[in-house]
Formats: structure tokens, C-alpha cells, sequence
């Protein structure tokens, strides 16, 4: 009876219009307004100076005064010596850094199933650390293994009789030296959000199929791998969302005139026009390609995994 | 009959005893992840050892395993160095008052959107989720900043990053998967509103989400880096980092300028080469202090989930 009269009353309130139901939750609707503000302000007022892309703006002018130019931004940007070469770089970049997207899989099963509990702890802490190293110092770190003579390891490759190699001049160290920093950065980072989904793993699963005689290797497979799955999915397509955004702050630390062949990505190229060269109608059209390119690669992904696995970020 | 018996025992005993294959797969995964460790763990103990060397030793490249001319000149010479306090003075601040409103302005949203029945929950959180991948750029962004005035304030580094949409998931998550609703129902009967909802059950309860946000948002202001270089002119509330960048460049942007004496110059690369390794030590200690505290939370908070609506 007391059941049946509550769901009348769920069914009452259901009923109510959109606009009393918004009054009812107004205390969570004010728990939300700084935080919306604050992206009004900051992320949302910034997409109204998008405009810039198509505008010339001269030293001194605000937005809407920069003489409007249409897509002249975007051919300038599309036929220049710099188009190829900065896409080129940031698509290899981001193909790269892709590559890289199972070694936090990896390393979260093996510290989820690994028995020496005191290995476990030591190899969690050493790969976490070097996350809280800033981007500033990493750079003078990877310095110290190769920017001269005496580096680390130079001195290696002089003590097994290679000839020393002078990373930072050319072209073809730069990726290396980019995606392996990276991995040393991130690694033990994201393998905590797998171990995170790791730990919602069901014992029970993992009971029955040691009394079906299942292999470690097996159950690895087939219980974890496919518990952290929508894990898996929900970080893909995060990542696929940030495809074209190589660190601008580390490769302009990596940077030398020598290496620019391989190091001038659209990011430190948006920069180099758009504050140092002031052409802020260029830099900015740039940024909107870069951004529109990301956006479809995350829409896409998104709309793919829907699809094929039932499973999405939204 | 017999046979069957006998494959219950083994499959019990395989229940406790693992199988040679298991034991193999065991022995591998601690051989490779000590490996890992090592590798991972060598660029810091290279930098360890190499702030307390000698420099002529690391320049010979002498300097491997153990430190070689132990002293401390690095460390006393970053002591008289006074722009590394004051930006350790200035970041030690941007951190801690740009955590407390991150973390205040960041978890009150994902409280809010955690809960089901609020209508427009769906449009809101992809309004937060959308500026994760579409911004308006360097030069727009740096327009705002300009025209509200913010350039060269303490404002314009904290304000904007009060809400972390990447931490705002994470909350998210968790006060949607790990607190059951039931409380707040209960709650809400005894004439609770949603505010001491959100402050004495959802905030307590959500603890270990809590910390790793509070050392998320502390690496974000405490490492900034490329922020403070282009809207911070002002040498008094300069970050940490853009100090120690402008350390160990000085000497190269000297070589290019020809007013500059040589022998400034070799001075500079001097105490260059001196405070490298001490600086990344210094400056990352603050953030390895924090880590201990919350370590162990690091497993139950960083859960990742699909956005519902």
C-alpha cells in the first residue's frame, strides 16, 4: 500500500513540467554556475575570436576591426613551403604517440598479476615519478642522455666502438627522443587508470576459472583484458580526440635551427607566427584547422566504437 | 568414476598450486617488471648523482652509477640564486590557491552532474566535456586574458584553470559508480537539500578521487610552464619554471648576442652546467612529498567512464 502511494507519487512528479523540475534541482544548478562561468569566460568567449582566422588584424586593432579576408588565411597556411612539413610532422607525431597507446595496458596487468607484491609496489612508484617531472625539466633530462660529446650515451656508444652521434642537429632523432620522454612521462600515469578499472574485476570470475584448471596467461586474456575493455574504448577515443596535439612545450625545448625538419609541428608553428611574429589572423586559422581536425577524429572514433562495440565516451 | 575423481583433485589442487606454466609467466612478469623499474628509475638516479658530482667529472662523462667528487657546490650555489625563491615562492602560491578553487569549482560540478534525475544533465556535461578538444587557440585565448585585463596578474593563471574537464570525468565517475544512491535518499528524507548533500555525505565519501585530484591540479599549476611564459612579463610573480628555463638558457641566448663578454658568457655556462641536475631535484621535490600522501588512494579513484545522460 505504502509502496503503491510512493509510486503515485514518483509518477506525480514526473509529470511535473521541465520548468518546476529545474526549480526543484536549483541547489545542483548552483553547485554548476562557477564552474560554468569560468568555461564561459575562458573557453567559450575565446570561440567568438575564431573569427580572427578569417580577418587581417594589424598591431593595435581589436577583433572586429582587422580587415575581413575570408579564406585567405587557410590558402596562405595551405599552399606554403610549411604546410606539408608541420602537418607532416604533427600526423607523425600523433601516429606515433598512438603507437605507444597499449604500453600502459601492458603495464597494468603485469602489476595487477604480478605476485611479489613488494616488485609490484617498487615498479608502480618508478613508473609514476617521472609524471610529476615537469615538461621544462624531462627536456634537460633527455639532455643529459644526448646533447653532446660526453653524454650518457654518447660515452656508450664510444665504449662499445660505435662512432658518438649528434642527436640534437639531426632530423631523425627528434620522434625518438619525443615519443621515448613520453613514454617515461606517461606510462605509469595511465597504467593507474587501468589498474583503477583492474581492481572492479569480479573475484569470483577469477575463482571459477582457477577451479576450471584456466592458465594465468588465459585468464589475463580473457577476464582482465575484457573487464577493462569499455576502459580501453572510453581512453582510445580521448586520445583520437587529441591527435594533433603534439606538446607544443616540448618540442620547442627539443628544437634546435638544425633539426627544424622534423621538429616544426603546427603547434610550435601557430606559436612562432601568432606571438612572435604577431600575425595573429594566420596563427589563428592554423589553430582552427588543427582543432577542426581533432574534433572529426573524435566524433569519429566515438561514433565507431558505438558502433562496433556497443561502447562510447558519449 | 575414478577418473573423474581424479581430475577434482587436480583442478582443486591447480586452484592453490599454480602450474609450471603460471609459475614461468609469474617469474617473467617480476624479471620484466624490475627491468621497467630499472629503466625507469635510471635518468633520475643519473640526475641524482650527477647534482652532487663534480662537473668536470659529468662533462668527461665519468659520472654512471655512483657519484664521483661528491659535493654540494650545486645545491649552495642554487641557494644564492635568488629568482629560484622567488619563483618557488610564487609557484608554491599559484599552486595551492589555484588547487583549493579548482578543486571546489571542479567537484561541486561533478556533483551536479552526477546526479540522474537533473534535467539538462546531458547537454551540460558535453558543454564541459566539448572544451577538452575544441579551444579557441593561442591567439583568441590570449585576447581574453588581454581585454579583461589579466595579463601580468596572479588571476590570469588560476582563473582559467578552475574547472579541469579531464579531473571533472574522473569525479564524475566516481560519485556516480561508488556512492550509492540510497544515501542521499535517506538524506533528503530527513530534509537534507542538496548542498549538505554534496558537503557532509558525497564530498567525505569521495575521498580518494579527491586526492588524485589534488596532485593532478598541483602537477597542473606547480608545472606550468608555457602559460606564465606568455602572459607573465612581471619578474616579481614569475613561475618557478620560467626561471629555471631562463637558467639554463641564458648561456646559449648570450652566445648570440655579441655585447656580451665572453667571459660572462663562460661564467654563465658555468654555473649552467653546475645547477642543471640540482634544479630538477629542487624543483620536483615539493610534488614527490605530495605523492606518499596519496598513493594509496590511486587505485580506488581514478575511475574512467562513458558520459550518461
Amino acid at each position: 500500500m505504502a509502496a503503491k502511494t510512493a509510486s503515485k507519487r514518483m509518477d506525480g512528479l514526473n509529470k511535473k513540467s521541465l520548468g518546476a523540475r529545474m526549480l526543484e534541482h536549483w541547489q545542483l544548478y548552483m553547485l554548476i554556475l562557477p564552474a560554468f562561468i569560468t568555461v564561459i569566460i575562458f573557453k567559450y568567449v575565446p570561440l567568438y575570436g575564431i573569427q580572427l582566422a578569417f580577418r587581417s588584424l594589424k598591431l593595435g586593432q581589436t577583433i572586429t576591426q582587422g580587415k575581413w579576408v575570408g579564406w585567405q588565411n587557410f590558402e596562405r597556411f595551405f599552399s606554403s613551403g610549411s604546410f606539408s612539413r608541420t602537418l607532416g610532422n604533427t600526423l607523425k607525431v600523433g601516429f606515433a604517440t598512438f603507437l605507444t597507446f597499449p604500453l600502459p595496458i601492458i603495464l597494468a596487468l603485469m602489476l595487477n598479476n604480478c605476485v611479489a607484491k613488494r616488485v609490484m609496489k617498487f615498479s608502480q612508484t618508478v613508473t609514476y615519478i617521472p609524471y610529476l617531472v615537469a615538461v621544462v625539466l624531462t627536456t634537460s633530462i633527455v639532455l643529459l642522455f644526448v646533447n653532446s660529446r660526453a653524454a650518457f650515451l654518447n660515452i656508450m656508444f664510444k665504449r662499445l666502438g660505435l662512432p658518438t652521434i649528434s642527436f640534437l642537429s639531426k632530423d631523425k632523432y627528434v620522434l625518438p627522443m619525443y615519443i621515448i620522454s613520453g613514454i617515461w612521462t606517461i606510462t605509469g600515469y595511465n597504467s593507474i587508470i587501468y589498474l583503477s578499472a583492474l581492481s572492479g574485476v569480479n573475484p569470483e570470475l577469477i575463482e571459477a576459472s582457477m577451479v576450471d584448471g584456466c592458465s594465468k596467461l588465459k585468464r589475463i586474456w580473457h577476464i582482465d583484458l575484457a573487464c577493462i575493455r569499455p576502459t580501453i574504448v572510453i581512453l582510445l577515443i580521448m586520445n583520437l580526440g587529441t591527435f594533433m596535439n603534439a606538446s607544443t612545450e616540448k618540442m620547442l625545448m627539443i628544437q634546435t635551427d638544425l633539426n627544424l625538419g622534423a621538429s616544426e609541428t603546427i603547434g610550435t608553428f601557430t606559436y612562432k607566427i601568432g606571438l612572435a611574429k604577431r600575425q595573429y589572423g594566420y596563427s589563428t586559422a592554423v589553430d582552427l584547422f588543427t582543432n577542426v581536425v581533432n574534433f572529426v577524429m573524435l566524433l569519429s572514433s566515438n561514433f565507431i566504437a558505438k558502433r562496433v562495440s556497443g561502447m562510447s565516451l558519449f | 568414476m575414478e577418473k573423474i575423481k581424479k581430475a577434482k583433485i587436480t583442478s582443486n589442487l591447480s586452484a592453490i598450486r599454480p602450474t609450471k606454466g603460471d609459475r614461468v609467466l609469474d617469474i617473467c612478469i617480476i624479471v620484466a617488471l624490475l627491468v621497467i623499474g630499472i629503466l625507469f628509475l635510471y635518468p633520475l638516479w643519473l640526475v641524482v648523482i650527477s647534482s652532487i658530482s663534480d662537473p668536470t667529472y659529468i662533462s668527461t662523462g665519468q659520472v654512471f652509477l655512483l657519484p664521483k667528487g661528491l659535493n654540494l657546490d650545486a645545491y649552495k650555489e642554487l641557494y644564492r640564486t635568488t629568482t629560484v625563491w622567488i619563483g618557488y615562492r610564487n609557484s608554491l602560491l599559484y599552486t595551492f590557491a589555484g588547487t583549493a578553487s579548482a578543486m571546489a569549482v571542479t567537484t561541486a560540478c561533478a556533483f551536479a552532474l552526477s546526479r540522474e534525475n537533473l534535467p539538462f544533465r546531458r547537454p551540460l556535461t558535453l558543454f564541459f566535456l566539448f572544451t577538452m578538444y575544441f579551444s579557441g587557440g593561442l591567439i583568441p585565448t590570449f585576447f581574453v586574458i588581454q581585454d579583461l585585463h589579466l595579463l601580468n596578474t596572479v588571476w590570469c593563471l588560476i582563473l582559467p584553470g578552475m574547472l579541469g574537464p579531464y579531473n571533472l570525468v574522473i569525479c564524475r565517475s566516481y560519485f556516480e559508480n561508488s556512492i550509492p544512491e540510497e544515501i542521499y535518499e535517506s538524506a533528503q528524507l530527513e530534509g537534507a537539500g542538496m548542498f549538505r548533500c554534496f558537503i557532509q555525505l558525497a564530498v567525505p565519501l569521495a575521498k580518494p578521487t579527491l586526492a588524485v585530484m589534488v596532485l593532478n591540479f598541483a602537477l597542473g599549476f606547480w608545472n606550468s610552464y608555457f602559460y606564465p611564459m606568455i602572459y607573465i612579463s612581471d619578474d616579481n610573480i614569475q613561475t618557478l619554471q620560467v626561471f629555471i628555463k631562463r637558467i639554463t638558457t641564458a648561456a646559449a641566448a648570450g652566445l648570440d648576442n655579441p655585447n656580451v663578454a665572453l667571459e660572462v658568457i663562460a661564467e654563465q655556462l658555468r654555473k649552467v652546467q653546475l645547477l642543471k641536475y640540482a634544479v630538477v631535484i629542487v624543483s620536483t621535490l615539493p610534488m614527490i612529498l605530495l605523492y606518499p600522501a596519496i598513493r594509496r588512494y590511486f587505485i580506488s579513484g581514478m575511475m574512467i567512464g562513458a558520459v550518461k545522460g
